[in-house]
């Protein structure tokens, strides 16, 4: 009785900090899935955007106070999306989808050497000191990002649902050799998608170097759980994507915890593949969704 | 008349290329040289950087007070990225300049990697920081160290432990050789001090989060924790720690010396107890040395900076000893005995390193940081 008792106290603490993490999953996972419905490729130079938040955040924090800060960062991530998409993907993207798959990974690659030739391959870390609060055991950033992620769930449903440039972004999505026919700014609104995209990112960069620092690498460990969040919530349901996300993130939890850190990275893959081969288009709608 | 002058001056040409040539092979011969097979970039960058500075300090005394030129000290330095593979490269790099003797080759895994081939080519290596219990035995004569291994400081924990009567502990570590060597040191030797080791934990590279260890651990109720792992990944469990409101004593190694664990850990550094194998924090040496470190490079040494100077001075000793003599220098560095900043240095028959009294160390504040002092029993 007295060891279920620690038992469950110990699981929810473990759902708790899950969820938490899962928000953050959520975050960079749902950048990953408006990318994928824009361009239908999986673009793995998502992550990075991470890591240049984060870079930024720990260079302007040595220039500024820390609220200048982030939003310093979120605009260089936002920019650093937009730019990318600009220069590099708009030029292939009539060379297919495996030539714009290609040039995400390499690109990927080329930004974090470049990161490694700047900044050298050790950690950095930011001089800011957070303190949880006493009742719920949250940092305050990590309170902020559950209604931000709720807050821009809701605003991007109503941008896709009401708002001209929305409505015509899906248009792009549904079919995008029409949208081009009827004259839409395509490569405009595709740039809209990306800076909302690098935005999201953003938001995660932040957030993981205030806790855990930054090093060049530091979005590629993302890749792969966000990923298996937009297979597995179904790339075209942004809310299924947030959903399995956070569950995603109290699984490995939960898994660290009665496993080893080890196990936890192949018991939420085995999930994907056990997943995949059961629903091979995700468990949620299959038409473009936010709710 | 004209290809006579052609001919003597094309036969003179050729000697003054030979002779230059031969002055340049001896000059190499005279020339004492060093390897030291360190990282500069990863996870362990700042534990290269300071023992490079300690070497460094130590190559510049050397050839300031030389009584013959020749004796000149070179030391070379690489850069392993403490990945074992690169290291053995570097080894034979290395090899391939001529040089046969190494003054440090940086992780015990990469030091288990290089050990073949440092046998099959007859070469010294002598280490400052590998702790592996079985390296020594492995090394069949030509590896040597000047730090305890992870038995030793295992054992300085767990006593230490014993002292505040610490009855169940946890253990967090590195899922590496370093690691898994301390951990499974402390599970071994645990019951001798009365200490019940409750949990053992490992940590993967640059794991995302420590939530799930801190809430693991929390329900546990340990005593203490023995943090086994690097610097970065303890001070960042140690924050999750307090987030979580983990009350328990930490103990750690002399990793834990530098900036990293109070960068990553901030306020939740206060108080972590450390064990390092220095054993005179007041001795005039260790004070001399401090302040021409300071001097030199501008911060505080660590036990890494400390290390890296002791062990190009005892390897110096025994190549200028030994006559460069490979074979020769195996068996001096058995007989060796000198004081070194960190301690005694002196080696038993197998060419263990003989430890001495590691001084226990606790994080406090001072100023706008945390640093570790010592604490006088």
């Amino acid at each position: 009785m007295y060891q279920n008792q620690f038992v469950t106290k110990m699981n929810i603490e473990l759902v708790k900090f899950g969820f938490n993490y899962g928000i953050l999953l959520a975050l960079i996972s749902l950048g990953f899935a408006l990318i994928y419905n824009v361009l239908k490729i999986v673009d793995f130079s998502h992550t990075d955007r991470i890591t240049v938040a984060g870079y930024s955040f720990y260079i302007s924090t040595g220039y500024f106070n820390i609220y200048l800060s982030i939003i310093i960062s979120l605009i260089v991530a936002s920019l650093f999306a937009i730019l990318t998409e600009r220069i590099i993907y708009s030029t292939l993207r009539t060379k297919g989808s495996s030539a714009l798959m290609l040039s995400s990974f390499c690109f990927s690659l080329i930004t974090q050497s470049l990161l490694i030739l700047i900044f050298q391959s050790d950690q950095k870390t930011i001089k800011y000191t957070e303190h949880a609060f006493d009742y719920s055991g949250f940092f305050p950033r990590e309170l902020i990002l559950i209604p931000f992620l709720l807050i821009f769930l809701f605003l991007l449903d109503q941008f896709f649902r009401r708002n001209r440039i929305g409505i015509s972004i899906r248009a792009i999505i549904s079919n995008y050799e029409r949208a081009v026919f009827f004259k839409l700014p395509v490569n405009q609104y595709i740039s809209i998608v990306f800076g909302i995209s690098g935005l999201l990112a953003g938001v995660a960069g932040v957030s993981l170097a205030i806790s855990n620092g930054v090093v060049p690498t530091m979005g590629f460990k993302f890749m792969i759980y966000s990923f298996a969040a937009c297979i597995i919530g179904g790339f075209r349901s942004l809310f299924g994507v947030v959903i399995v996300s956070i569950g995603f993130g109290i699984l490995i939890n939960i898994a660290e915890a009665y496993t080893s850190a080890l196990a936890s990275e192949g018991i939420a893959l085995g999930l994907l593949l056990i997943i995949l081969l059961l629903k091979p288009k995700g468990l949620f709608s299959e038409k473009l969704r936010i709710i | 008349m004209k290809k006579n002058i052609l001919f003597f001056s094309i036969i003179g040409l050729a000697l003054i290329i030979i002779w230059g040539l031969y002055y340049n092979t001896q000059k190499k011969i005279t020339e004492i040289s060093m390897a030291s097979l360190l990282p500069f970039d990863g996870k362990v960058a700042d534990m290269g950087e300071m023992m490079k500075n300690g070497q460094t300090l130590a190559l510049e005394e050397i050839n300031a007070n030389l009584k013959n030129p020749k004796d000149s000290l070179k030391l070379y330095f690489f850069n392993t990225s403490h990945k074992k593979d690169v290291a053995l490269d570097k080894m034979k790099e290395a090899y391939g300049r001529g040089i046969r003797f190494f003054v440090e080759i940086f992780g015990s895994d990469q030091v288990d990697h290089c050990i073949p081939y440092a046998l099959q080519k007859d070469l010294f290596l002598l280490s400052g920081v590998d702790t592996k219990p079985d390296l020594v035995e492995k090394g069949k004569g030509c590896f040597f160290r000047i730090m305890p291994n992870d038995a030793a400081a295992s054992n300085i924990i767990l006593n230490w432990a014993k002292d505040l009567s610490i009855k169940k502990a946890a253990i967090l570590y590195a899922n590496d050789d370093w690691g898994r060597g301390l951990k499974d040191a402390a599970v071994k030797m645990a019951q001798k001090y009365n200490i019940e080791i409750i949990d053992t934990r490992d940590v993967i590279t640059n794991q995302p989060s420590f939530s799930a260890l801190a809430t693991l651990l929390k329900v546990s109720n340990p005593d203490a924790v023995f943090l086994f792992v690097y610097a970065d990944d303890g001070g960042r469990f140690l924050k999750e720690a307090q987030r979580q409101k983990l009350v328990a004593k930490f103990f750690a190694t002399e990793n834990f010396t530098g900036e990293k664990l109070v960068n990553n850990a901030k306020d939740a550094a206060d108080g972590v107890m450390i064990v390092i194998p220095l054993n005179n924090q007041n001795s005039i040496n260790l004070s001399n040395f401090t302040q021409k470190y300071i001097k030199r490079f501008n911060q505080q040494p660590t036990v890494f900076s400390i290390k890296g100077y002791d062990a190009v001075k005892v390897l110096y000793d025994v190549i200028l000893n030994s006559g460069q003599d490979v074979n020769k220098a195996k068996k001096i560095i058995k007989e060796y005995k000198s004081i070194g900043i960190s301690s005694e240095i002196s080696f038993d028959k197998s060419g263990e390193f003989i430890p001495n009294t590691y001084d226990r160390m606790r994080f406090s504040k001072e100023g706008n940081t945390y640093v570790p002092k010592p604490i006088r029993n």
